[in-house]
């Protein structure tokens, strides 16, 4: 009984250590890096990103050159017949 | 064989004495020199609302009147609303509350000071219990000194000890605990059990950790029990669980509200922080701490002697450990994991550090910043660290002296380590960590030096105008005005996080709530210089910017 008893320990004990350094650490990284992803802090730094780059477009004389602004055009345009097209 | 005459026994008492006597004497010279960290006033608060429910409770109308009118007059816009956050134990805030009536004390600065030297006091009579501890366990009383000594001039414990009612008193109160397991495994007497069971449910109502000594003594009677060598009936587990119980709804009055409901409510206290820790250059949710953040902090901040002693103490024990275990028979005596009372004490120290050491680093716990709320298996690190003396010294006794004066030369050093650090010991790293690493972790997180600064801008700038101070970190810095003289109060306005553009000067302890890379809250605005970097061994403690009209 005491052999026993004291080799379970042992061995409940070296298992927990092993699972805990290898899948749990792993499992633990992934939880930290979805808490980051999607924690207030983060969302709020995605949002103020956002409005860095709103207001440094605004402040450009020109933010879309000549090539983007035809492809937009070209799609605005289809979608607006597409629509057209489907009254 | 050699026998100690009484005059040597009389000068090693006197000399043991002597060295009590200096430390508490240093102690009550210095207590006033440190700094007051973010949670005193609300430890203040639990004190009064503790004391005002008690003399409720026992209908002492004046002393309840007194303790309403203190806790009303305790405001802080920030300051944790107390109905909400009153689980914390009551046995140093309490005390501590009624001592500041009992002495009139109205000024800030001097109640404070009180706490600080009750924390010291509490923690005096702990060290005092360790190194009975050591006595109880080496029978040498030189060996055990030097085990007292180790404890006393960590710089880390040291500094906490003049400040920290939380960790240092959870510490202390521990370090009774197992004085008095000691003295029940030497003598199994029901005064020893309900003493063990009374400073359990103490250490248990400061920190929830606690609850593993009644834990640990139940595992080493069932250790007991399958090895057949079980002096002690089960009438004494009786008496352990419903005195523990007993004395833990005695100490913590929230159990008297609502019994066991409150209990479970402490269990699952939330004590998750928002707050991002600053590891490596790294930034964590406390719960989400790597697995080595324990060990790394323990291994930075505690003293090379005590690192090497300890490794050899623990290493020498484990290896005895496991020549007993693959030895342990069925039946004979003599064949366990621990053979005599002195060995079964090395274990359960053993194991105490072990779980404790597991349970920390790979249960998510909270740790917030650094180890504080580990200090107390700082006691099992120091027996180590005595036990590999009690190697060095007494298995290979030969150049007794010459061992002797080492390690008193090393302990001078220490001395200085100390000293170079005053008041600040509290965030000591050890001479081989980098200045790289030592800034890349988190530093004065309990704001100790946030009443320095404040002195300082009073020195630089002499007048009777007004002075505006920003906080570029997570802390509440306005919480420290009231610790200035009267009329330099008045001078100092302290904004708000998003007005500190407007301000003269700009505080930060460099804490952070948020991942200050990619987060802008805590930039520095651009109108402003840093003037000073205040540092102790190149470890900033805090940072002073001026601003400068561009």
């Amino acid at each position: 009984m005491k052999i026993f008893f004291y080799k379970t320990l042992l061995v409940a004990f070296i298992f927990f250590i092993i699972f805990k350094i290898t899948i749990g650490s792993t499992i633990s990284n992934f939880e930290r890096k979805a808490q980051s992803l999607l924690s207030k802090g983060n969302i709020e730094m995605i949002k103020e990103e956002i409005r860095e780059e709103i207001k440094i477009a605004i402040g450009k004389d020109k933010f879309i050159n000549q090539a983007d602004a035809d492809l937009i055009n070209s799609l605005l345009k289809k979608i607006q017949t597409d629509l057209n097209n489907q009254k | 064989m050699y026998k100690k005459t009484n005059k040597i026994k009389n000068f090693e008492n006197f000399f043991i004495i002597l060295i009590f006597i200096l430390y508490f004497f240093i102690g009550s010279q210095i207590y006033a020199d440190y700094g007051f960290y973010i949670d005193e006033k609300f430890h203040r608060t639990n004190g009064f609302y503790w004391l005002n429910f008690i003399s409720d409770f026992l209908g002492f109308e004046n002393l309840k009147e007194i303790s309403k009118a203190k806790l009303d007059q305790i405001q802080g816009f920030t300051l944790p609303e107390i109905k909400k956050w009153n689980q914390y134990g009551i046995i140093f805030d309490l005390p501590a509350a009624y001592l500041e009536i009992f002495f009139n004390l109205n000024e800030p600065v001097k109640y404070f000071q009180l706490r600080h030297f009750l924390v010291f006091s509490i923690f005096f009579s702990g060290s005092i219990y360790f190194y009975k501890i050591l006595f109880n366990r080496f029978n040498n009383k030189l060996i055990s000194l030097l085990g007292f000594i180790l404890l006393i001039l960590t710089p880390r414990i040291f500094g906490d000890a003049f400040w920290n009612n939380k960790d240092i008193i959870f510490l202390s109160f521990y370090v009774i605990s197992i004085y008095f397991y000691f003295k029940f495994i030497d003598l199994p007497t029901y005064k020893n059990l309900i003493l063990f069971s009374l400073f359990a449910a103490i250490a248990t109502s400061m920190r929830i950790a606690g609850i593993f000594l009644p834990f640990s003594f139940l595992l080493f009677y069932f250790f007991d029990l399958i090895s057949r060598k079980n002096k002690i009936g089960i009438n004494f587990i009786f008496v352990l669980l419903t005195s523990y119980i007993f004395f833990l709804t005695i100490s913590w009055p929230l159990l008297w509200v609502e019994w066991p409901t409150s209990l479970f409510s402490i269990l699952n206290l939330d004590m998750s922080w928002g707050g991002q820790v600053h590891f490596l250059g790294e930034y964590y949710r406390s719960q989400y701490l790597p697995q080595y953040y324990l060990i790394f902090w323990i291994l930075v901040s505690t003293p090379v002697l005590h690192i090497i002693l300890f490794l050899h103490g623990f290493i020498n024990y484990s290896k005895r450990l496991v020549m007993r275990y693959f030895k342990i028979e069925k039946i004979s005596f003599y064949s366990d994991l621990w053979r005599s009372r002195a060995e079964k004490k090395d274990f359960f120290i053993f194991l105490n550090l072990v779980l404790f050491i597991c349970a920390l680093s790979f249960l998510n716990i909270d740790l917030y910043n650094s180890w504080r709320l580990g200090y107390f298996i700082y006691i099992f690190i120091i027996y180590f660290s005595t036990y590999s003396i009690y190697l060095i010294f007494k298995i290979k006794s030969e150049h007794f002296f010459k061992k002797l004066i080492i390690l008193l030369i090393l302990i001078c050093f220490l001395i200085f380590r100390n000293y170079l650090y005053h008041p600040y010991q509290s965030v000591y790293f050890n001479f081989l960590v980098p200045e790289k690493i030592k800034n890349n972790l988190d530093i004065d997180y309990t704001g100790l030096s946030g009443i320095a600064f404040l002195k300082e801008i009073i020195k630089k700038e002499p007048g009777e105008y007004e002075i505006k101070i920003g906080i570029n970190s997570w802390y509440p810095l306005w919480r420290m005005v009231e610790l200035l003289d009267k009329k330099d109060q008045t001078r100092i306005k302290i904004l708000k996080h998003d007005k500190r553009g407007e301000a003269d000067y700009l505080y930060s302890n460099r804490i952070y709530d948020v991942d200050k890379r990619y987060y802008k809250k805590y930039d520095i605005p651009v109108e402003f210089e840093k003037i000073k970097e205040f540092k102790i061994d190149k470890t900033i403690i805090y940072e002073m910017y001026k601003k400068f009209k561009r």
